[in-house]
């Protein structure tokens, strides 16, 4: 059996249990700075103490101790000491050129933790989920309030960043890849998109999970995004679980749970912190106190997985690993309706009560002049307002193109992507990225937290290319209108229209899976310009 | 602004221009009404980030659009008023508050050097003595950026740095910058609650008056004093641990590494006679003015705008009466020390007496609990246990500086000089203080001599900086009175001092101090505050007591 199969198993008949926090373990060891440099780093001439990480290769010992302790505790799931292993936030630390070995080493650790544990204590197996954390820049945010469409990272840098970090994981000996604390949905989107291209350059399957943060009190990701868009934005992946750490308390915790439990279609997970930080910035909240919240989600059939985040020690663990013994794990439901589901910052689906949908289509370069002229003027400011006035007016969702010649197509998408990106009015709502050409597409794909709609790919390249920018399309986490157009041009027969619209969903579902909600574009022009 | 609209804002900040007259006031009234909005709509779950981050962008423009009015305002006031270094701390990328105090100091003529997000220490701290800075500010919004600014107090007290700190976002706090920043670094370490309070905490730091300066400062330590004496108190009423949890989180020391184990001089030692004129120098006058109800730290308080000439006369009273006691030789001081093998025995103390008699010492231990990492203190841990199969010691003494009070009162009573008659009394205990003081330190320096280098003035010595602590039967540490009829034993004090127990184990003299003297490097002093019933039964099984004797001795301390 296959660590896939045996996780379901398992994960079918009880609740799991996560570990519990790392970093306020490792204080307690009270490490120098030549702890932290060890001989490797010697003469490093930037100081390292803090940089957790750094740990797994110059004090194994003490990880694989903070580790067993977990082990102990009773988790069945240990995460790999690498949270902030990746190239971006190594950087802080002039470490990035290590972010591949960090990986390898602490997953090793964690691996060798489980095995020997589980010579002793054979009864159940244990499980080393490598944890790839947020890094400490955010793709859908600007740090720079002057400059809203400004990134500290893009898309492609964190993918390349991720890759890297889940490479080393694998390699290291990792059973599951763990994308935690998600408080940007696109910098999750990254990791999701080279973990699947790395599992399939390598013809592996394994566990993925995912874990969002809510942090503000409105109930929403650092970035904006509800908890049901976060959930959509995140569900092209092949998801073991998705569920929510850190930020708050169990108890603050407690809707946005059971919010994810409701909506969710593979098991939910639930890793809080020892309650809200106190004015020291300290986290109080004891075992007993922690044990109590987290029954009540178990007892409440909102959780398949438990754990602790910021503050939660093996004493919390263990309390809670015994307090939720014996009560039945979440039922995932297999009777939800397959809507369409799409996101911005809130989530937009396809209800049959919804009747049609309006898509604002004034944000098109070949549909409105006014708009024309904004971006060919470089005039954004007023860009934006006519953005905003289509949502304003009611449109669910807004239809992007920058198809004209005079344009430099994948830098206007782009900027004026980012641009709505810092605009919580506007990019509340899905948008759809219209282009007839596929780089200018995947330039704004690269943009968006959100679940958008690529309009639009065809068969007129022929079938390995559509094939292939379906399967980035999926990828990405966009839904897709597929264009009635082959090789042979533009479909101008109903027999033709019948035909192509049959070939290109047996290509769809034969390579993907039948969870594909396919929409096609009869071109029957102006069949969408409503205005 | 609040809901991040941008398109009339320049239009609506010229109407307030016009309406306001000067630009600041326009920044702090009517902008920051709108920004402090936001920060209460986000807090109350109403706004979430990107909204706030769009307001606050709207607020930068009507700022940009404000910026060329006060800088023709500032015209004539060419000369800056100081230099003042701002940057958010490593790991943290949050400046919009930043970027708001940095534009309103501006505003008053200070220069500001922002040196953006995400700053490392050694970066920041470098500048600042490139840049001769008058300031640093540090900013930060996310939690761990708490722990870093801990970090950069520590790194300027390490390079000896003489400017001011301020600490300011979303999550410091006054209670954060009391309790964690400010003991790390011995210059002036402020919190900055927002931008509007930038400008006047700034101006304070940095003004010419002397006096102004100081008083803000000395306001400043005092309200943080004030919010760590309020949380100590809150935590005291917290969650109780049982005594066998307690006790397994005792303070750890390591004995085996423990150097001071060493006494120069062992046995008892009287003093009958302390020359006051010697006392006097050991004076702390602080808590004279406290007993007279007039709050504020000595010398400061003499200069104080509210009880300033009240104190000034009180203080000139107090001296023409202490010169005329030590002249006239009108009270005695008279002090008893002991030192003695000890060892612990869980939480006790045995002490072997000079009859060579084992003696039993009763301590309590905390039962709040505890953040973790913090230990659950009690005396006893001080002493090594008898386990390490180390020799260590104790001390105790007592002294008083009350004889003599009570013909003086009734001296200046008989003259209807009441006013006097209060101040003997008030000196009287000054004294005892004072003699208490001075006796530690012959201890320290002399007798256990385990610190003979020390060369502290008498500030140091109130403000308690020299190794080891003098924990008295009846204070916090210590808070069960009836331990002073085992001290009285094994020094033998009424028969060396003179000073006599009540049946209340009050002293008599009542100007009198007893305690019990550690000298372990890591001793300090701390509150019992709360115990549980189990302790207090574990106690009155050691000392042998009836449920009446446990419900008179420890009934303030229990629940």
């Amino acid at each position: 059996m296959n660590t896939i199969e045996l996780l379901h198993q398992i994960a079918a008949d009880r609740i799991l249990v996560l570990d519990g926090a790392m970093g306020s373990l490792i204080q307690e060891y009270k490490l120098s700075e030549s702890d932290f440099r060890g001989t490797i780093l010697k003469d490093h001439p930037h100081d390292v103490k803090g940089n957790n990480e750094l740990l797994s290769l110059t004090r194994p010992d003490v990880i694989k101790e903070i580790h067993i302790a977990y082990l102990e505790a009773g988790s069945d799931i240990i995460e790999t000491n690498t949270f902030s292993a990746t190239a971006v936030a190594q950087a802080d630390y002039h470490l990035s050129h290590m972010a591949y070995e960090l990986n390898v080493a602490s997953a090793k650790i964690a691996k060798e933790a489980c095995l020997e544990f589980m010579k002793l204590h054979p009864e159940r197996p244990r499980f080393v989920a490598g944890a790839l954390g947020p890094t400490n820049r955010t793709a859908s945010l600007s740090p720079d309030v002057n400059r809203p469409g400004f990134r500290a990272i893009y898309f492609d840098e964190l993918k390349q960043a991720y890759r890297d970090q889940a490479r080393g994981l694998i390699d290291g000996g990792a059973d599951i890849l763990l994308v935690e604390t998600i408080f940007d949905t696109l910098n999750a989107k990254a990791a999701l998109y080279a973990i699947e291209e790395l599992l399939e350059e390598r013809n592996l399957k394994m566990p993925i999970m995912i874990s969002g943060t809510i942090t503000d009190a409105s109930g929403r990701t650092l970035s904006g995004q509800t908890v049901e868009a976060f959930y959509i934005s995140m569900s092209h992946g092949e998801l073991f679980s998705i569920g929510l750490n850190c930020a708050l308390g169990a108890k603050e915790m407690r809707p946005y749970v059971q919010e994810l439990a409701k909506i969710s279609n593979c098991y939910v997970s639930a890793y809080p912190n020892a309650g809200l930080p106190n004015e020291l910035g300290a986290y109080d909240q004891t075992a007993e106190e922690m044990e109590q919240f987290i029954r009540d989600f178990a007892s409440s059939g909102f959780v398949n997985i438990i754990g602790g985040c910021c503050g939660t020690t093996p004493k919390h663990i263990k309390a809670m690993a015994e307090g939720v013994k014996g009560i039945q794990p979440r039922k995932i439901s297999n009777t939800k309706p397959n809507f369409t589901q799409l996101s911005g910052l809130e989530p937009f689906i396809f209800r049959p009560e919804l009747n049609f949908v309006n898509v604002g289509e004034r944000t098109n370069v070949t549909g409105s002049k006014v708009f024309s002229k904004f971006i060919l003027n470089n005039q954004y400011d007023e860009a934006l307002t006519v953005a905003r006035q289509q949502v304003e007016a009611g449109a669910q969702i807004i239809d992007v193109n920058m198809d004209e010649g005079l344009l430099d197509g994948v830098k206007a998408m782009q900027d004026f992507l980012l641009l709505i990106s810092s605009e919580p009015e506007i990019v509340k709502v899905p948008v759809m990225i219209d282009s007839s050409k596929w780089e200018v597409i995947e330039a704004g794909l690269k943009c968006l937290q959100g679940k958008s709609i690529v309009n639009s790919i065809s068969l007129k390249e022929g079938e390995a290319k559509f094939l292939e920018q379906a399967k980035k399309v999926k990828r990405y986490g966009a839904s897709v209108i597929v264009m009635a157009f082959d090789e042979e041009g533009q479909a101008d027969t109903i027999d033709r229209k019948v035909n192509i619209c049959k070939r290109a969903y047996d290509l769809l579902i034969e390579k993907y899976s039948s969870k594909l909600k396919i929409s096609y574009s009869i071109p029957i022009f102006c069949s969408r310009h409503w205005y | 602004m609040v809901k991040g609209i941008s398109e009339f804002v320049v239009a609506d900040t010229t109407e307030a221009l016009e309406k306001f007259k000067r630009p600041l006031l326009v920044i702090e009234g009517p902008l920051m009404d709108g920004m402090n909005e936001v920060g209460d709509l986000f807090g109350a779950g109403k706004m979430f980030l990107p909204q706030v981050v769009k307001s606050a962008r709207v607020m930068k423009q009507a700022v940009g659009y404000l910026t060329p009015f006060m800088e023709a305002e500032a015209q004539g006031v060419a000369k800056t008023k100081g230099k003042i270094l701002l940057a958010t701390v490593k790991g943290d990328v949050h400046d919009i508050g930043k970027n708001i105090v940095g534009v309103v100091l501006a505003c008053n003529s200070y220069e500001i050097v922002d040196m953006g997000v995400m700053v490392p220490c050694d970066k920041i701290l470098d500048k600042a003595i490139e840049i001769n800075a008058d300031i640093v500010g540090l900013s930060g919004l996310i939690t761990p950026s708490l722990d870093e600014m801990v970090y950069v107090a520590s790194q300027m007290q390490k390079r000896g740095m003489k400017l001011p700190l301020l600490i300011g976002g979303a999550t410091t706090s006054k209670l954060h910058t009391a309790i964690k920043i400010e003991h790390e670094y011995e210059e002036p370490v402020i919190h900055v609650l927002d931008a509007s309070r930038a400008v006047g905490v700034v101006s304070n730091l940095l003004s010419e008056d002397k006096k102004l300066r100081a008083d803000f400062l000395q306001s400043t330590r005092d309200e943080y004093e004030r919010v760590r004496i309020q949380r100590q108190n809150r935590n005291a009423s917290r969650v109780l641990l049982n005594i066998e949890d307690a006790r397994k989180n005792k303070l750890q020391l390591d004995w085996k590494t423990t150097i001071h184990l060493f006494q120069k001089k062992q046995g008892i030692f009287r003093f009958p006679n302390i020359p006051l004129e010697i006392l006097k120098d050991y004076l702390d006058w602080t808590p004279f003015f406290q007993s007279w109800e007039l709050a504020g730290k000595y010398p400061a308080i003499l200069e104080d705008k509210i009880v300033g000439v009240e104190a000034k006369k009180l203080f000139v009273d107090a001296n023409i009466l202490l010169d005329k006691i030590i002249k006239e030789k009108s009270l005695q001081a008279t002090a008893v020390i002991g030192l003695f093998p000890a060892n612990n025995i869980g939480d006790d103390i045995e002490v072997r007496s000079n009859e060579n008699k084992k003696i039993q010492l009763h301590h309590l231990r905390q039962q709040i609990k505890k953040a973790e990492g913090q230990a659950n203190f009690c005396l006893a841990d001080y002493i090594a246990p008898k386990e390490s199969n180390k020799q260590d010691y104790i001390g105790a003494f007592a002294v008083s500086a009350g004889f003599g009070v009570d013909e003086l009162v009734k001296y200046y009573e008989s003259k209807h000089d009441d006013y006097n008659a209060i101040l003997v009394k008030a000196l009287a205990d000054r004294l005892a203080e004072a003699c208490a003081e001075y006796m530690h330190k012959k201890v320290r320096t002399e007798y256990w001599a385990y610190s003979t280098n020390e060369s502290l003035s008498n500030e140091e010595l109130i403000t308690e900086k020299y190794q080891g602590i003098r924990p008295a039967p009846g204070y916090p540490a210590c808070p069960e009175h009836t331990e002073k009829q085992i001290l009285w034993n094994i020094l033998d004090v009424e028969e060396n001092t003179g000073i006599s127990l009540t049946d209340s184990c009050a002293m008599f003299p009542t100007a009198a101090v007893s305690g019990w003297y550690f000298s372990h490097p890591d001793s300090k002093y701390f509150g019992i505050s709360e115990i549980e019933k189990d302790q207090a039964l574990d106690y009155a099984e050691r000392k042998n007591w009836t449920a009446e004797e446990m419900k008179r001795w420890l009934g303030a301390v229990m629940g």
